[in-house]
């Protein structure tokens, strides 16, 4: 039962901080979060022999953090991409073992996402959807060429359908704030946010507002995925992966082709991690889900059954999502108020939380035994991961 | 070949279909690919249909007439060369056809957007090789242009 019939398990976890000028390259950051991950798991580089990253050309590659820990590697892999790789990650990495070709992957990424290459401007080389994308030109040519662009379009038609609000978008954001204010790793941490602060907030690309989008982050994260037997013997309880689902979509990516564009790929994911892993949506205690944009939070509660389609700003403005709520989601401030990661620093977290790791605060979720992980790539491509509190 | 400027407009890369469907929008005509196989249109170019995968296809003339199917308008350029042009809209117009096309918005302010509005297309000269389709309100009872 259970993707891989359970025998995975994530080990270690560690990050460095966050900031927006690191003054440090790529890899220096995954060496400070690699070895971070190692003294979480208790384990020795060298026990680490598959090294496995994502990136956009602004990291660090797994043969020279490797290199840089001493390790020799067996396996080494970079994904080109951003989000939904977090998740490709950890499940490619507990395949790979099971094929023999390693036995601890560590699997992370590292970017100067804000004093480097930034993915919210073109200006100063940033990011451009031409260098992932063949279609990007028809949409670059009308002067749309970044992520807030694409999905502002499906918000706008998503609040045309079924009459979300921008306060609805405006409860994720202050829900995940409120998270980063208990959290002291937080870029947002000293910064709390009330509504007025939301709907003041500047329109970037409507209906988008600046406090909708996810921060701009200098940092590194990272973890170790090994067997379960393994993980067993480190100083952390295990966090067993019990689903995963690995860059999911439908047949054809053109998304504004699609019959309906306020349905995304997490809609295909879903099904089949739960299916796997013999669960269901209200078995999930935590969530980490994949935050680049507030409206990218609704969207996937309807997709992964938290909520009837249409249905996920009420669901999001219930207060659902706070600690102690339904379905607490990004704990430590998600991607909108920690920092940005491309999901790695959300996974984390939920490990965290599976853990018990913040057991007598308030920071801790309750009973946090199941814990759902999704990757939004874009509309068109998501992952989805569902991990378990290890025995 | 000389390094564009770095603030000129981007272009979309001109080989393959891309090529195809923008060397009509210089005639002036909007032409999408519609199925040899079932007759379904579609756009973007792709080499095979959506609906029924089949790879043969004819470049067929839309009536360049649509209704707005959603919008966002960019409030901070993300590129210089659309600095002066903010706040802009970006729509995504559901063409008399049913395929759905993200493109410009011209002859309307963007706070006058309404979902459904009438919009027909038009052609903007970039460079020789290069027209911008957009949209703009619908003229009643006058043939788009
Ligand atoms: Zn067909």
């Amino acid at each position: 039962m259970g993707f891989l019939g359970g025998r995975y398990a994530i080990a270690g976890v560690g990050e460095t901080d966050w900031s927006r000028q690191s003054g440090r390259t790529p890899l220096t950051l995954g060496l400070q979060a690699a070895r971070q991950a190692l003294t979480d798991a208790g384990m020795e580089a060298r026990e680490l022999d598959g090294f496995l990253s994502y990136s956009e050309g602004d990291s660090a590659d797994g043969l020279h953090l490797a290199s840089g820990l001493g390790a020799q590697p067996s396996y080494t892999a970079e994904i080109v991409g951003g989000g939904s790789s977090a998740e490709f990650l950890v499940a490619t990495a507990a395949a790979a073992i099971e094929a023999g070709l390693c036995t601890s992957v560590l699997c992370y990424r590292a970017m100067n996402g804000r004093s480097g290459r930034r993915f919210g401007t073109q200006q100063d080389g940033g990011f451009s959807f031409d260098q992932i994308d063949p279609f990007a030109g028809f949409f670059s040519a009308q002067g749309m060429t970044t992520p807030a662009q694409h999905y502002g379009l499906i918000a706008r038609r998503h609040m045309h359908e079924y009459g979300t609000t921008a306060e609805q978008l405006g409860a994720v954001a202050l829900a995940f704030r409120e998270h980063a204010c208990g959290n002291p790793h937080a870029m947002m941490h000293d910064r709390p946010l009330t509504m007025a602060d939301y709907l003041a907030s500047p329109l970037i690309a409507d209906p988008f507002r600046l406090l909708d989008c996810c921060l701009e982050s200098d940092g590194a994260a990272a973890c170790i995925v090994t067997s379960l037997a393994r993980a067993r013997d480190c100083r952390r309880r295990p966090v067993r992966i019990l689903g995963a689902v690995t860059r999911a979509g439908g047949p054809h990516v053109y998304h504004y082709g699609l019959p309906s564009i306020t349905e995304a790929a997490g809609q295909h994911v879903a099904p089949r991690l739960f299916g796997m892993a013999g669960l269901e949506p209200g078995d999930v205690d935590v969530a980490a889900l994949y935050d680049c944009f507030s409206f990218v939070v609704l969207l996937q509660l309807e997709d992964y059954g938290f909520c009837k389609k249409g249905e996920g700003g009420p669901f999001a403005a219930g207060g659902r999502l706070g600690i102690g709520g339904d379905l607490p989601c990004n704990t430590a401030g998600g991607q909108l108020s920690e920092a940005y990661t491309h999901g790695m620093n959300n996974l984390i977290e939920l490990v965290r939380q599976l853990r018990g790791t913040y057991t007598g605060s308030k920071r801790q979720v309750s009973e946090a035994e199941v814990g759902l992980c999704t990757g939004w790539g874009g509309p068109e491509v998501a992952s989805g991961l569902l991990l378990g509190a290890g025995a | 070949m000389a390094e564009p400027a770095a603030n000129a407009r981007p272009e979309p890369r001109l080989d393959g279909l891309a090529a195809e469907f923008y060397a009509y929008c210089a005639t002036g005509t909007l032409r999408f690919q519609r199925c040899e196989a079932c007759g379904a249109w579609r756009h973007l170019p792709r080499e095979m249909c959506p609906s029924c995968a089949s790879s043969k296809w004819t470049w067929e003339a839309s009536s360049g007439r649509g209704r707005i199917f959603s919008w966002t308008v960019t409030h901070r350029a993300p590129h210089p060369a659309f600095a002066a042009d903010v706040p802009y809209a970006v729509v995504v117009v559901e063409l008399e056809e049913g395929v759905r096309m993200v493109s410009g918005l011209r002859g309307l302010a963007p706070e006058a957007l309404e979902l459904d509005l009438a919009v027909e297309v038009g052609f903007e000269s970039v460079s020789a090789e290069f027209s911008l389709p957009y949209f703009k309100p619908s003229v009643e009872g006058e043939p788009a242009s």
